[in-house]
């Protein structure tokens, strides 16, 4: 009967809706809000994945880091892997380290001694370091160099050693196999990274010193860090090192760091939860504004029916209600998303005190919680929908 | 009708709106139901109009028993062979008075252009060819009721039913619409049912049904020239 189609239920869906601009742009709102919650959670999740690997590739792990872990340690000499491994035409450098816990650092002043127990120490090869990560880019006070006795001390680690800038003696002791050793450093640098490149906590050595005082013998590292021309190529070339090295590792800085991606993840996944508790809310939102057209149009509905439109034109008709509410909140939450998202990108902002969001715009990402929101907007206008199509076109012609 | 009745229920009441109502009204004739506040005689044109259900009897209209339409088919028959003029017009204040008039048609299925132009035939048919593009809820009395009419014979239906058109018009506004009623009458030799109160409309009907306490207590046929 409604032959050429429902244009006719779309002009007066589009009527009534508009002539409650105000209900209709809160329920949009609400729609959009959430579709904006999800999608700033989204970007704010890429954009810290993205900055905790660029900053774990640049400062901790290399775009790739061989390892050995049955042994602990890479059981050849460093130099020879590395020198095998710069073989690979998309490696730009490679830099052995060995990374131990120092028992002790202490920091003897005419103020006092302060003492942190159980340090991270990375020993470091300073000219190979230097090109392979950014290590010493993150001096902030001292000089970004390494000889032997020297030593470069994360920020928060200076502080709580009592340094007054990167001037001082720190005794280390490390614990070996053989004993307990110890030996004094000079502070050359004091070093700022960011909360995901973690370099705040630890101390950088020499990779010799370390040696000494771990009583190696051989010039082994506990891991090779690799640097590429195109880390997006990491797989290719993980590959290629392994079938070298068939008893080593290569793990790229999102496997090396899991459980820090994980707990990022997690953590955000929570917050989503959020985000999908304010879908129910915008559909609530959507099924009150309904309603309540519903309510207002009763008598309208029932000159409808009484003019020869079916219960299943009613139903559409409210449907359309929703798929505008829907569109109107799609395209605002879509746009405002857009905005922010844009604006994260071009002015990134940092997060956990200094991890700068890596945000990059991808329009599609914003594509499935539009269409979720949509779809939600839909679904909530089913119930008012069917309401109004119950209504009997006599009795509701009586409503005013 | 033949032995209608209507019964409304309730928790702990019962009402007889109808009580055995049969009367027969034929094609091209103008008929008015008339009788007091409370007699049924709203029940009774929502029954004509399938817009309600009777609890007993039949309804025939234009050869088709309504008692046997499923509620899609009633839809579809009030759409194609019935009108409807309300008391308190009941126009879609959101849509333009030419809207308002295509509406039937559009329901039916005519292409908009179709529809667009019978509604503007309407339109100048009953004087308000100017006001087409205004909003409905912006029109006088007399000229919401007389877009109601417009509406009404869209879809060129066998029957016509008006409740009380003239109930909340003004007496001289009244006697136009019943005047433009009355043409548009004997110009399609559409049937014409309409309840009212009003005694000019009585005068003007070719049958007056008078109807009291839920039954029909006069039936009165006149000759108009």
């Amino acid at each position: 009967m409604e032959g050429l189609g429902v244009r006719y239920l779309f002009l007066i869906a589009r009527r009534i809706l508009f002539k409650r601009k105000t209900s209709a742009l809160t329920a949009s709102m609400a729609v959009a809000a959430t579709i904006f919650l999800i999608t700033f959670n989204g970007v704010v999740l890429s954009g810290v994945i993205n900055a905790v690997e660029r900053d774990l590739a640049t400062l901790q792990y290399g775009n790739l880091e061989i390892l050995n872990e049955g042994e602990g340690y890479l059981d050849r000499p460093d130099y020879q892997v590395v020198a095998t491994v710069m073989r690979h035409p998309l490696v730009e450098a490679a830099s052995p380290r060995i990374t131990a816990l120092a028992s002790e650092v202490s920091h003897a002043s005419p103020k006092g001694t302060w003492k942190v127990y159980n340090v991270m120490v990375i020993g470091v090869n300073p000219a190979l370091e230097a090109k392979t990560s950014k290590v010493f880019q993150s001096i902030i006070a001292g000089r970004a160099e390494l000889f032997k006795g020297d030593a470069l001390v994360g920020r928060d680690l200076a502080r709580d050693l009592g340094l007054e800038g990167a001037k001082g003696l720190l005794k280390i002791k490390v614990r070996s196999p053989l004993g307990e050793n110890s030996k004094y450093v000079r502070v050359s640098g004091i070093m700022l990274s960011s909360a995901a490149g973690g370099l705040n906590h630890i101390l950088v050595v020499h990779i010799d010193l370390l040696r000494e005082l771990l009583g190696w013998k051989h010039k082994y590292a506990t891991s090779i860090v690799v640097k590429l021309s195109q880390p997006e190529r990491a797989g290719e070339v993980a590959a290629w090192i392994e079938s070298q090295y068939p008893d080593y590792q290569v793990k790229t800085p999102r496997e090396a760091a899991k459980a820090w991606f994980n707990a990022i993840v997690e953590g955000v996944s929570f917050i989503n939860l959020v985000g999908y508790a304010g879908m129910i809310a915008s559909a609530l939102a959507v099924i009150t504004v309904l309603t309540m057209m519903v309510s207002g149009k009763t008598r309208d509905i029932g000159v409808l029916r009484a003019l020869g439109v079916s219960r299943r034109g009613i139903i559409l008709l409210f449907i359309f209600d929703g798929m505008l509410i829907g569109l109107i909140g799609a395209g605002l939450g879509g746009l405002i998303s857009s905005i922010v998202t844009l604006w994260l990108e071009n002015y990134p902002v940092a997060f956990f005190g200094n991890l700068v969001l890596d945000v990059k715009f991808n329009p599609l990402s914003l594509l499935l919680p539009m269409l979720v929101g949509f779809a939600i907007s839909v679904a909530a206008s089913i119930y008012p929908a069917w309401k109004a199509s119950t209504y009997q076109p006599a009795e509701a012609m009586r409503y005013f | 009708m033949e032995d209608v009745w209507k019964v409304y229920r309730g928790e702990g009441f019962e009402v007889e709106a109808l009580r055995g109502v049969s009367f027969q009204v034929y094609e091209g004739e103008f008929c008015a139901v008339m009788g007091p506040s409370g007699s049924g005689k709203s029940t009774l044109l929502n029954l004509i109009g399938a817009l309600d259900t009777p609890t007993r009897g039949r309804i025939i209209v234009d050869g088709v028993d309504l008692t046997q339409l499923s509620e899609g088919e009633k839809d579809e028959f009030r759409n194609r062979r019935m009108g409807f003029v309300f008391q308190f017009f009941n126009l879609l204040n959101e849509l333009t008075v030419l809207e308002n008039v295509m509406l039937p048609a559009l329901i039916r299925g005519v292409g908009f252009e179709e529809a667009r132009a019978e509604a503007l035939n309407l339109l100048r048919a009953v004087g308000l060819e100017g006001k087409a593009g205004h909003l409905a809820a912006r029109l006088s009395g007399g000229e919401m009721q007389r877009v109601s009419i417009a509406r009404a014979l869209i879809n060129r239906p066998a029957l016509v039913l008006a409740d009380e058109p003239t109930g909340n018009l003004d007496s001289q506004t009244s006697a136009e619409i019943i005047k433009l009623m009355g043409e548009l009458n004997k110009r399609n030799r559409q049937t014409f049912i309409l309840v009212t109160h009003d005694p000019t409309i009585a005068q003007a009907a070719t049958k007056v049904i008078k109807i009291l306490d839920g039954r029909v207590v006069g039936v009165e046929v006149k000759k108009h020239g």
